[in-house]
């Protein structure tokens, strides 16, 4: 039997499941952040017209499904639509993205991780290895540029699964290249995720994304 | 070699074909994925780009739509100009033709009686002299000093002069009002000849040194909006004088009266009518030439040329009666204005 152990948390030494580990620091810490995911939003916009929390009916007025696979095509939909997430804008040039999970060929639903607000403006992205890549070193540099003690003692790296499913053989890559800008003797840990809490911008609040990858730095007073 | 380890070996490779097994179902799924994901990364791209493709079209579309829009607007402008400009000069006109024509009516009236008049007045002194030859000396000196002989002489010729002033005057203030044809609105019937002859009458001033060469043919009666024609033929005989003071301006030794403007007109058989004016001035350079029609495309100084003329008057020539405006021209050497007009709009 494998047991993989990406689905099961491990808590001191027991290996876990259905369970949710928790990780509490206290004291004077220094901490900041930065995510970025290279995802590219590549359709013309459109408008959800219809949705129940995170659950996307309508988009300009057709199925959500509609939508999806008027661009994906339906002969392999299935198997890859996960990766085409939508990017919702919260201003002109500023967005974050929703990746969908399922869908209802029935009702034309598509669900995603979370919530999307009706009206939004969305549009249908696609990521490329070297996107992803370069992404991965901006969310680093955020986090650097924004630290706001000397020097952080540790690095805690989340990237999503799909950029691992992408990256394929260059998934050895994102840490090579995420390592060249953390200072020598730095802790480093970090796991792949399906779904990243931060906030989108400095000082605005955390929310749920997909498809980043997200950078904390900790460090001491 | 033993069955044990025969049998030890068997079970490694079985374990290895196991692993190799597991690997391979592993890479073929991933493989799959693999396709998967770029069959539907083609579908989107194919899409987005059928997307674009369609937006550009919409977009070239909607771009063509302002531009017509564009020259619309401005060939509306320009109508609105000259409907104006045409407007006020005729009210300009109408205004000194009843000023003017008036005094010199009582002026041009009066010449042939006061000539007359002086006329008895020179008998009557003749005959005095004819009955008393020998007047006392101061009527003798007067005689003497007014030079009676000559003021018999030069009287007439005065009058004659003035007479020929105040025809003209009459003629410039005729040509001024049917210039701008206040009141007549629409097509009709014109001798095209009168109309391009009241416009050098009033260029005169402007054409003093130039020499203007007209070659007429038979014309028929046009049907046509003469105060609009005219306008043409202002818009390009004073381009023409410009072209000239231009070309003797760039003169090292500027040779007087060296300008010409030579106008021809022809009735073709295909009832066409075809009017060239050609001026020896400085010509168009080639790279200009496509320009000249352009709304606001003038080479002269701020506040010289509106770059509207050569516009209004292919509009006019165009639009209005379905004709034709071309222009040749020659660097240094000068340039034809050709306007073909359809007997019948």
């Amino acid at each position: 039997m494998i047991i993989r152990l990406t689905n099961l948390p491990i808590f001191q030494d027991q290996v876990l499941s259905d369970a949710v580990p928790v990780l509490l620091f206290s004291g004077d810490l220094r901490v900041s952040d930065g995510v970025a995911s290279g995802w590219i939003p590549i359709s013309p916009k459109s408008h959800i017209t219809k949705v129940q929390g995170n659950v996307v009916y309508e988009i300009d007025g057709q199925p959500a499904l509609n939508f999806y696979q008027q661009y994906l095509g339906t002969e392999r939909f299935a198997e890859s639509y996960a990766i085409h997430a939508l990017a919702v804008f919260e201003e002109m040039d500023r967005f974050y993205m929703r990746a969908p999970n399922r869908y209802d060929p029935e009702s034309g639903s598509v669900t995603f991780f979370a919530d999307i607000p009706e009206q939004s403006i969305v549009q249908i992205t696609d990521a490329s290895r070297t996107d992803i890549l370069m992404a991965s070193e901006t969310s680093l540099q955020e986090a650097i540029a924004h630290y706001p003690g000397n020097e952080p003692t540790t690095a805690l790296l989340v990237s999503c699964a799909a950029r691992r499913r992408i990256l394929g053989t260059l998934t050895s890559q994102e840490y090579q290249l995420v390592k060249t800008h953390l200072p020598s003797g730095l802790s480093c840990c970090g796991f792949y995720a399906y779904g990243e809490i931060a906030p989108l911008e400095q000082h605005s609040p955390t929310k749920l994304h997909n498809k980043t990858f997200v950078t904390l730095l900790l460090g001491d007073a | 070699m033993g069955n044990q380890e025969h049998s030890t070996q068997i079970q490694e490779l079985e374990k290895t074909i196991r692993i190799l097994r597991r690997k391979l179902e592993r890479s073929e799924k991933e493989r799959g994925q693999i396709e998967a994901d770029v069959a539907t990364k083609e579908s989107l791209l194919k899409n987005v780009i059928h997307e674009l493709q369609t937006s550009k079209q919409t977009l070239e579309a909607q771009s063509q739509d302002l531009q017509n829009a564009l020259e619309k607007m401005q060939m509306m402008q320009l109508q609105l100009i000259q409907s104006e400009k045409m407007s006020a000069l005729g009210q300009t006109t109408s205004g000194i033709a009843h000023e003017i024509n008036n005094p010199i009516s009582f002026i041009h009236g009066n010449l042939a009686p006061l000539a007359a008049s002086i006329q008895d007045l020179f008998q009557l002194i003749r005959l005095y002299h004819r009955y008393f030859p020998s007047p006392p000396a101061e009527i003798g000196m007067k005689r003497e000093r007014i030079d009676i002989a000559f003021l018999e002489y030069d009287i007439p010729r005065m009058l004659q002069s003035m007479a020929t002033g105040t025809r003209r005057i009459r003629d410039i203030v005729l040509a001024l009002r049917n210039f701008s044809r206040l009141g007549e609105v629409g097509y009709k019937a014109v001798d095209l000849h009168e109309g391009i002859d009241n416009t050098l009458m009033i260029l005169q001033q402007k054409m003093a040194e130039i020499q203007v060469v007209k070659h007429y043919g038979e014309l028929p009666l046009v049907t046509c909006v003469a105060g609009d024609l005219n306008q043409v033929f202002m818009n390009i005989l004073n381009n023409a004088v410009d072209a000239i003071a231009k070309k003797i301006a760039h003169q090292i030794e500027p040779l007087p009266n060296s300008g010409m403007i030579s106008i021809r007109t022809e009735y073709q058989p295909n009832e066409q009518i075809v009017i060239s004016i050609t001026d020896n001035g400085i010509g168009i350079p080639s790279n200009m030439i496509d320009k000249v029609f352009d709304p606001f495309f003038t080479t002269k100084e701020i506040g010289k040329g509106t770059g509207l003329g050569l516009a209004i008057a292919r509009q006019i020539v165009m639009e209005k009666h379905r004709g034709s405006l071309e222009v040749y021209s020659k660097v240094e050497q000068g340039t034809e204005f050709l306007i073909r007009l359809p007997l019948q709009h």
